[in-house]
């Protein structure tokens, strides 16, 4: 992605929700150099080195995410603290980012919560990059960690186990307010669009849904460089996409029988396929749409026919061949 | 601990919309199944026609060790189509929350009640090993739900599946639902999830930390919507995370990834990538 493309993408992810964007000091260089001027939702990623803070500070940055890892947890060395001091210097905001908190426990991380208060830490980032946390083990140990720490806690998880939506809401159940996130979960984080939906569908905080959401996101995406796959939660085209007969019977009879949240909800809309899993409801609702009408004795014929097509051709039916097969029937 | 994987993957994966199996891809991937060690396959719906019928007798055929499910609704008819399949796993559905039993339906809870005893008791008159299926519990009441377990338990049936069949349950949420359930449940439980908001695979990992012991997959999640919790994923969770027992051969699922993935493939893309 070209420094440009980045601006381009990044305003369009700050139209969807309030968020701030994690960058190091090289993409900071690169936007500043393309243009970018507003930096006030931008937080460098720096390590524990006073040069590093100097420089984001100097490149017009106010705020700093400053990494701990490995033993410069367990024990403070001279260049941590050189960094928290002259990011206190320069008035700068941090975030303090514990690597593989998880492996910690908590009376270790609040060893540190000294900083916290002799430094004005704004924030400590809670870390379960190896996703070693299932949602139950995040909420308490996050539970566990606020009960400790005057400042806020951010989580920071990752997809390895297929738990990173989970985890965010275990997260945002136990009271945290900051979730590293991106769109469509690319590179491995929760994704944005699921921990939105179910923060407000499931947990009913009150988030706001931006309009077309799933449009937005797949554009996002696109200039990632990804496609979206079709049955992707909450953005896929065909999540709300329905073949099977008892389904189609019951979407048609009241949509939230079978869907957890209307399409318009998040900008997509509903599909009824014509296939092996179709049934009678699902023929008649398809022929009306069509506009065609047909004796109700004959459905179940052409239903028979539908099914073998559908298993002959190993595909769904097109309209055109349903119509082609309500004739064979009719005549 | 020993959980009890049941794969879905050819009746509610192939329910994703838009896919069909052919019949030599049903058997392929029961016998994959099979070997990759599944507890149990639930292979189709034999209501839906003699098209499928005749697939899902030779899957039944193949003498798998795995049992071999037929999904019924609890109607004579299903039954009778799945008997004459040659099947002795039988699974019946009944929805049980209000919104299903009142818009879909039309029924009482008695109603429900007694249609699923008598079921119960047409299958068990043909000597079949029944398990019961609560469709959309998650937005049921769950006294209701302990109703059927006991009705299902006192007409002879052996487990009973709890349906978060619009994917609405968060993980936190399953967890303690199912802690309280598994106390009270007159039958063991068996937890399937769909993922609609990406988290099947939490849901089902928290249903079995709060003590349910059978979880309900398909291969790679496919699944009606945004489908189903996915055996891969699943069984790598409960293996690396806690070290549970599932009987699932972890080397032997690359190749049923594979072959899923294949037969998920339609006609079109074939002749397009062809």
């Amino acid at each position: 992605m070209s420094s440009s493309e980045f601006i381009e993408v990044k305003r369009k992810i700050a139209i969807l929700a309030k968020v701030v964007f994690d960058l190091n000091l090289q993409a900071l260089r690169a936007i500043l150099k393309a243009g970018t001027e507003e930096l006030g939702d931008i937080r460098v990623c720096i390590g524990p080195d006073a040069r590093q803070v100097k420089q984001a500070h100097q490149l017009g940055s106010r705020y700093v995410k400053i990494t701990l890892a490995g033993k410069a947890v367990e024990k403070l060395s001279a260049p941590v603290l050189a960094a928290l001091s002259q990011a206190r210097t320069v008035e700068m905001a941090v975030a303090l980012h514990i690597a593989g908190s998880c492996y910690y426990s908590t009376s270790s991380i609040c060893s540190l919560r000294h900083l916290v208060t002799e430094y004005g830490i704004s924030s400590i980032v809670f870390d379960d990059k190896h996703s070693t946390l299932d949602p139950m083990l995040t909420y308490e140990s996050l539970v566990s960690l606020q009960q400790q720490i005057s400042c806020p806690v951010e989580y920071y998880g990752r997809n390895g186990m297929g738990l990173a939506t989970g985890n965010a809401l275990g997260a945002i159940k136990s009271g945290v307010r900051h979730i590293a996130v991106s769109v469509g979960g690319v590179d491995g984080y929760p994704a944005f669009e699921e921990v939105l939906m179910g923060g407000w569908f499931l947990l009913k905080f009150p988030l706001i849904v931006p309009p077309n959401m799933a449009a937005s996101c797949e554009e996002i995406l696109r200039c990632a460089g990804q496609r979206v796959q079709p049955a992707k939660p909450i953005i896929g085209c065909n999540i709300f996409a329905h073949e099977s007969g008892i389904h189609v019977d019951g979407v048609s009879k009241k949509s939230d029988l079978y869907e957890p949240f209307t399409p318009e909800t998040v900008g997509l809309s509903r599909k009824i396929i014509i296939g092996k899993h179709s049934g009678k409801a699902a023929i008649e609702l398809k022929l009306k749409e069509l506009n065609i009408s047909i004796q109700p004795t004959a459905i179940m014929q052409v239903l028979e026919k539908v099914r073998d097509l559908a298993v002959w051709q190993k595909a769904p039916l097109s309209d055109r061949q349903l119509q082609k097969l309500v004739h064979e029937v009719a005549s | 601990m020993k959980i009890k994987i049941v794969d879905t993957t050819l009746r509610d994966g192939e329910q994703a919309a838009g896919l069909v199996f052919s019949k030599e891809e049903k058997l392929m991937i029961a016998k994959t199944l099979d070997q990759v060690g599944v507890f149990a396959i639930e292979a189709g719906t034999p209501a839906m026609g003699s098209e499928e019928q005749s697939i899902l007798k030779g899957i039944v055929d193949a003498n798998l060790s795995a049992r071999v499910i037929a999904w019924n609704r609890a109607v004579r008819q299903d039954i009778v189509a799945s008997v004459h399949c040659g099947f002795s796993f039988i699974h019946i559905s009944v929805p049980v929350s209000d919104l299903h039993l009142h818009y879909k339906l039309r029924a009482t809870r008695e109603a429900v009640l007694q249609q699923l005893s008598d079921s119960i008791a047409f299958a068990r008159s043909f000597g079949c090993r029944i398990s019961v299926g609560t469709e959309d519990t998650s937005r049921a009441d769950e006294q209701f739900f302990l109703q059927v377990a006991d009705a299902a338990a006192r007409m002879g049936a052996e487990y009973i599946r709890y349906s978060d069949t619009v994917g609405c349950m968060e993980p936190l949420q399953t967890y303690d639902v199912m802690r309280r359930l598994t106390k009270s449940c007159a039958l063991p439980i068996e937890i399937h999830v769909h993922n609609d908001f990406g988290l099947a695979t939490a849901n089902t990992i928290a249903a079995i930390q709060a003590g349910v012991e059978m979880a309900s997959v398909t291969v790679s999640g496919i699944g009606e919507r945004a489908g189903n919790a996915s055996l891969e994923q699943v069984v790598y969770v409960l293996t690396k995370l806690y070290g549970h027992e599932t009987g699932i051969d972890r080397n032997l699922l690359p190749d049923l990834t594979r072959l899923v993935a294949q037969a998920c493939r339609s006609e079109e893309e074939v002749i397009l990538s062809g």
